[in-house]
């Protein structure tokens, strides 16, 4: 058995603690003289470094604890229809298969879905809808989804008379239907009436222009929700970007820079701000950015926005003064980067260490 | 005394979503912990628990209690690790090192030496994520989750000694991946 060998079981017994004070000295001596075994110490001391320095995220967990018990209640209630519905990757329901497949099935479910609520609401059909639901985003009064749906359930008026999913057939299953009714409450009402009240979500698949309202609404709900996955939030943040005309996407871009819980998303948010970087609100928001955000990579990208945007040198030096953290003088030279790439050199630049100015003339540049 | 993980698991089957509350809380630091190797990120870490935590109540009664609540539940959460690098191979190459250095912005005894310690592990859990599934779960059980050989076979589904080789072999092909930039160093020696 060569060195390597019997020293590989060393390292077994260094993992679980057995390996005596003797063996591990032999083995630091072998390590000297064998790049191999001190590549591969290196490589366990390291992984156990990494590995110590991962600390559960207690916030977190607590939230994915919640939405599990919370699919797994309105799983356990909805029974048969988990042939139907399925909830992929644990993150937002989608369809399983067949459901909503066809445009007609599509508008008529969104028939059904009006009709619906217009039966429960008391009301005589979809026309009624906007101006009697309350509160909730998704049918928020005036909002894309109900226009939507109401053109929708006009179309579907056409195509398959506007009736709920199997209506008329005899024994209709009650859980055939494309919606998800969740905590819902039970009251009597006035005489023979009762009062309901429920949140209530589908799935839908549509294709949209680019600039359709509903395009905003839905970025907008993505990034404030806080239940979308990362992946979602980031392609909404590149959407909302291209949409910042709308202020819904504007403001839920601002938002998401502010908020969002993801330093991913929130590089993005910003990156996608940086895009009307004259703008004053938006320049308000990159600099509580830079004063506050934990992430010294973004407030680094912060500073090449503001600086790109025109600000007052002035200004911005006084944002990163302001600025804490161990990171300052990284924040300091960027500021003195971005302004030189421009203005290589002159009076109120920037110079020698922690960025105390020249104030010869006491003027400030603007980056053009 | 405290109720077992499998008369919990008994109890969720039954109907008790208490009971599987407590489960998830008595392993969701290990799964964190685990799913953390597989993402290098904390977003990832949690869309994996949150996805096996799921996949684990829905196949709750397929628990025949021949291994641990633990070991079967690791397992899932190794094919969740894997769907997850697969749907996020892109987005890991391309977000990766900012969401790292975001979240490893952690201060040290003084910034080189912080930057310093980032950027190898940094290094380190890029190379892991690169290894293929199986090397990568050994190595995350091993370092991330601190089990013992034994435990390690019996998740991977086979001997102390293939789970050995195994672990070896994972090391290498680690090394290999990093192109021989930790090899050199010399605080690596025990």
């Amino acid at each position: 058995m060569s060195d390597c060998d019997r020293l590989q079981q060393v390292i077994e017994r260094h993992w679980t603690g057995e390996a005596a004070a003797a063996e591990l000295a032999a083995l630091a001596e072998h390590c000297r003289s064998c790049p191999d075994c001190r590549a591969l110490c290196a490589l366990d001391e390291g992984l156990r470094a990494a590995a110590a320095s991962v600390e559960p995220d207690a916030a977190g967990l607590a939230e994915v604890r919640r939405a599990v018990l919370r699919e797994a209640r309105r799983e356990a209630g909805l029974g048969a229809e988990r042939g139907r519905w399925a909830l992929m990757d644990g993150r937002g329901w989608r369809r399983a298969s067949g459901l909503l497949g066809s445009k007609a099935l599509r508008y008529a479910a969104a028939a059904a879905f009006l009709t619906g609520l217009g039966y429960l609401a008391g009301l005589a059909g979809p026309a009624g809808l906007a101006g009697r639901t309350a509160g909730r985003a998704p049918l928020a009064e005036g909002g894309a989804i109900v226009r939507l749906l109401n053109s929708a359930a006009s179309a579907a008026g056409a195509d398959s008379g506007g009736g709920r999913r199997g209506e008329g057939r005899e024994g209709g299953d009650p859980l055939d239907s494309p919606f998800i009714y969740s905590n819902v409450r039970f009251e009597p009402g006035q005489g023979e009436r009762l009062h309901l009240g429920f949140d209530v979500s589908a799935h839908l698949e549509l294709d949209r222009p680019a600039d359709d309202p509903l395009v905003a609404e839905v970025v907008a709900q993505t990034l404030l929700a806080g239940t979308s996955p990362v992946g979602s939030r980031l392609k909404a943040t590149a959407i909302a970007s291209r949409l910042l005309s709308d202020p819904r996407a504007r403001g839920a871009l601002l938002r998401a820079l502010r908020d969002d819980p993801s330093p991913a998303v929130r590089a993005s948010a910003l990156a996608g701000l940086g895009r009307e970087r004259g703008d004053p609100a938006i320049r308000a928001a990159v600099l509580k950015a830079l004063a506050s955000e934990p992430s010294v990579a973004i407030r680094l990208l912060a500073i090449d926005v503001l600086a790109g945007g025109g600000i007052d040198r002035q200004t911005l030096e006084q944002a990163v003064d302001s600025a804490a953290g161990p990171m300052r003088a990284a924040l300091e030279v960027r500021t003195a980067k971005d302004f030189h790439r421009d203005a290589p050199e002159g009076p109120g630049g920037l110079s020698g260490r922690n960025g105390k100015r020249s104030e010869s003339n006491g003027s400030s540049r603007r980056i053009p | 005394m405290p109720p077992t993980d499998e008369q919990l698991a008994a109890a969720s089957v039954a109907g008790d979503l208490a009971a599987y509350d407590a489960l998830m809380q008595r392993h969701e630091g290990l799964a964190f912990k685990v799913a953390y190797g597989f993402a290098g990120s904390r977003d990832g870490a949690l869309d994996i628990v949150q996805a096996a935590f799921l996949k684990a109540f829905r196949e709750r009664a397929r628990f025949r209690g021949q291994s641990a609540w633990k070991t079967w539940l690791l397992r899932i959460l190794l094919n969740e690790g894997r769907d997850w690098r697969r749907r996020n191979w892109r987005r890991e190459a391309r977000q990766g090192p900012l969401e790292l250095a975001a979240e490893q912005a952690a201060p040290g005894p003084s910034p080189e030496d912080a930057a310093l310690r980032r950027e190898k592990r940094a290094r380190l859990l890029r190379g892991l994520r690169a290894l293929n599934r199986r090397h990568c779960l050994a190595l995350v059980l091993r370092y991330f989750e601190g089990l013992r050989i034994p435990e390690i076979a019996e998740i991977l589904g086979c001997t102390e000694m293939t789970a050995r080789n195994i672990l070896f072999r994972s090391l290498r092909r680690l090394r290999a991946e990093l192109g021989g930039e930790l090899a050199g160093e010399n605080e690596g020696t025990p």
